[in-house]
């Protein structure tokens, strides 16, 4: 289930901004909480489920910085089998080098986080 | 009358006025002993400080020498006009200092064709005013601060300059002229490359007025069938939602003077008056009506076309409203919010005219900030919608504005032309003497312009092979003028349209990925196929969402809020 793991993950727990959209069409920004990071990928606890493969926009507030804007595909969403207020759900997400989002300044966070 | 690029080459040539105005004094002096020719282009050759006029070089080089010789009478002319126009060129055209120093690396070559080529007192006929005028239209917008886009434009420079240097100590008149074709191409050929980046970014920001226009009338046309009459609330949402979205694809596609466009807006009123609380009695063959009208609205739901089974589920809920409010039966209505129109910041103002030379192309010296100065070139001057855009050299940092905006500027003097085309060919004209002719003079004058003008870009646009234009410009590193991840664009190359939100750009692979509003991938597009279908006027950007980043930004600070609240 979970993504193939390329790089070590640190935990951590930090705010996550998920873009979304409502049934309505309009745009929500979900605030959920990561549970561990690394260079490739996120996974995420949250209150709703992620379609699988699809890509969404987020925002990682790490150590009270600006977030940092990243891209990424879903690689999995399965439930959490005890009620959690941080929500029901994990998510394991693939982060994804684009052009205009900050995902050099991500991998420059990790390097410092791993010493 | 002052000389325009488009009168050059000249017919005829100035050789007479230039010996007249600056042949030496002491060269005519009787008894006066002339350099041996060799001996003069070699000195030429020899001089290592580049801010003196050919004739101060071999002056001081003789001198050094103690060598009692003078240049002859034609050719110290020659070299004190080449000096002359060097200054002129140098001042009313003026380039970034760096740019300065490397060109006049080319003034001793440039001084010995004048020497060796009699053309060469044509002013815009000889090969060697037609280099120095294709490297300053090249360069006119380099400035240091470019970083990585501007290294072509310091590399062609230097590489023009070490060739030719180069040639010209070996002294071969072919291989001179050989090398001076081939700088002339190689200048006109990034000038060109500088001209389609700065096309793509006024393809780019023509499209979002586009799309702004698009939004403010399908806004307005909706807005105003929501306050005819209290509505359902579906039927508020539907209007509000995809029936806008869609809206704004028909005009995009078709135009506000459109028979499409008039049909839509026939069918949201039809909509509106059938579902508002006086749409008359009821109907016989309350079906069919209701069949009708959903036809109607199904035929332009644009927006959801791509996606088979929404428009099934949004407008069965319509048609269910439909057939209660045509069959009499009571439903319940509300007043309706009308959809925000964000104020443009151009509303309001009285229109204002600009001048005519703040044409596209034209390149302007800006100070708008507290920085240094920046060359920017007109890229988009749309005069209805009073709207200006600059850009840097290589379709960089872009800016939008209006011309009331831009006359401020321009009345501040913090911003000011910087003239160019055929600019050497010009600066050779003047220092000579050549006046423009006056529009009602017909007798011969000095110097005419040729009958069949013919422009450095009509020059340089000419031999172009479509593999060159083409060439793939972000292969090469030049930014890609993409909208902010999370626009929604709406495609035309395909039939229905298909609206598609940009979810990443992937700088490495050349790609771009679309998806659909629940994230899933529907398009991947190669970055070349995208620039082609916006040079074709195949994609529009619709800003109908909001930058992430800045709704992240709202969200935190609503988040600041509650958190300072609970504590």
């Amino acid at each position: 289930m979970e993504m193939e793991r390329r790089h070590e993950r640190l935990p951590v727990e930090y705010r996550v901004y998920i873009d979304s959209e409502n049934d309505s069409d309009e745009r929500d920004i979900e605030i959920c909480k990561a549970l561990d990071i690394s260079k490739s990928g996120i996974r995420l606890q949250l209150k709703r489920e992620l379609a699988v493969n699809a890509f969404i926009h987020l925002a990682v507030e790490a150590r009270g910085e600006p977030p940092l804007i990243l891209v990424a595909v879903v690689r999995w969403c399965q439930p959490l089998e005890v009620e959690d207020a941080a929500g029901n759900w994990l998510a394991g997400l693939e982060l994804q080098a684009s052009a205009d989002s900050d995902y050099e300044s991500w991998c420059t966070l990790l390097e410092e986080l791993a010493l | 009358m002052t000389l325009t690029p488009d009168m050059f080459p000249l017919t005829v040539s100035v050789r007479d006025t230039v010996l007249k105005r600056f042949t030496h004094p002491e060269s005519l002096l009787q008894g006066a002993q002339h350099m041996d020719p060799q001996e003069l282009s070699d000195y030429l050759l020899a001089c290592g400080d580049t801010s003196l006029s050919p004739l101060d070089a071999v002056l001081q080089r003789a001198d050094e020498l103690g060598d009692p010789t003078l240049p002859a009478p034609s050719a110290s002319a020659l070299l004190a006009w080449v000096g002359a126009a060097f200054s002129s060129w140098e001042r009313d055209f003026p380039l970034d200092p760096a740019i300065r120093g490397e060109l006049r690396k080319l003034k001793a070559t440039v001084a010995r064709a004048a020497l060796s080529d009699p053309a060469f007192t044509t002013p815009g006929a000889h090969p060697a005013h037609q280099l120095l005028d294709a490297l300053h239209a090249a360069a006119i917008g380099w400035q240091e601060d470019l970083g990585r886009s501007g290294d072509s434009v310091l590399k062609l420079l230097q590489d023009t300059s070490a060739s030719l240097t180069d040639s010209s100590q070996l002294g071969a008149a072919p291989q001179i002229q050989l090398q001076l074709e081939a700088a002339i191409e190689s200048a006109r050929r990034l000038d060109d490359r500088n001209t389609r980046m700065c096309q793509r970014a006024a393809d780019v920001e023509r499209a979002k007025l586009r799309s702004e226009h698009a939004r403010d009338s399908a806004a307005s046309a909706i807005n105003e069938a929501l306050a005819r009459a209290p509505l359902p609330g579906a039927c508020g949402e539907f209007l509000r939602g995809p029936w806008f979205e869609s809206a704004q694809l028909v005009l995009l596609k078709f135009g506000l003077n459109s028979g499409e466009w008039q049909a839509m807006q026939a069918s949201t009123l039809k909509l509106v008056e059938s579902l508002g609380p006086t749409q008359g009695a009821p109907t016989d063959d309350l079906e069919a009506s209701a069949s009708a009208i959903r036809k109607s609205l199904e035929r332009w739901l644009l927006s959801l076309q791509h996606q088979p089974d929404a428009p099934r589920g949004t407008l069965g809920e319509l048609e269910y409203l439909l057939l209660r409010a045509l069959g009499g039966q009571s439903i319940e209505r509300s007043p309706q919010l009308p959809i925000e129109i964000p104020g443009r910041p151009e509303g309001g103002r009285a229109p204002t005219r600009l001048p005519a030379e703040i044409a596209v192309g034209s390149w302007l010296l800006v100070r708008s900030g507290a920085g240094a100065p920046q060359r920017m070139q007109v890229i988009l001057r749309q005069d209805e919608r009073q709207q200006l855009m600059l850009c840097r050299h290589s379709g960089l940092q872009t800016k939008s504005m209006h011309f009331s905006d831009f006359l401020s500027l321009l009345r501040e003097k913090r911003v000011a032309l910087l003239p160019s085309g055929a600019s050497f060919s010009r600066a050779l004209a003047s220092t000579a003497g050549v006046k423009a002719p006056a529009a009602d003079e017909t007798g011969a004058g000095a110097a005419r312009p040729a009958p069949a003008p013919k422009s450095d870009k009509t020059a340089a646009q000419a031999p172009r092979k479509v593999a060159e234009q083409d060439a793939g410009v972000t292969a090469a590193g030049e930014p890609l003028p993409l909208p902010p991840l999370g626009s929604w664009l709406g495609f035309h190359d395909v039939d229905p349209p298909l609206l598609a939100r940009l979810a990443m750009h992937d700088a490495v692979r050349g790609l771009l990925i679309l998806v659909n509003r629940k994230g899933m991938e529907i398009r991947r597009l190669e970055e070349a196929q995208y620039i082609s279908l916006v040079q074709e006027g195949m994609i529009d950007l619709l800003e109908t969402r909001s930058n992430f980043r800045q709704e992240v930004e709202r969200a935190r600070r609503r988040m600041q809020r509650h958190e300072q609240s609970q504590q």
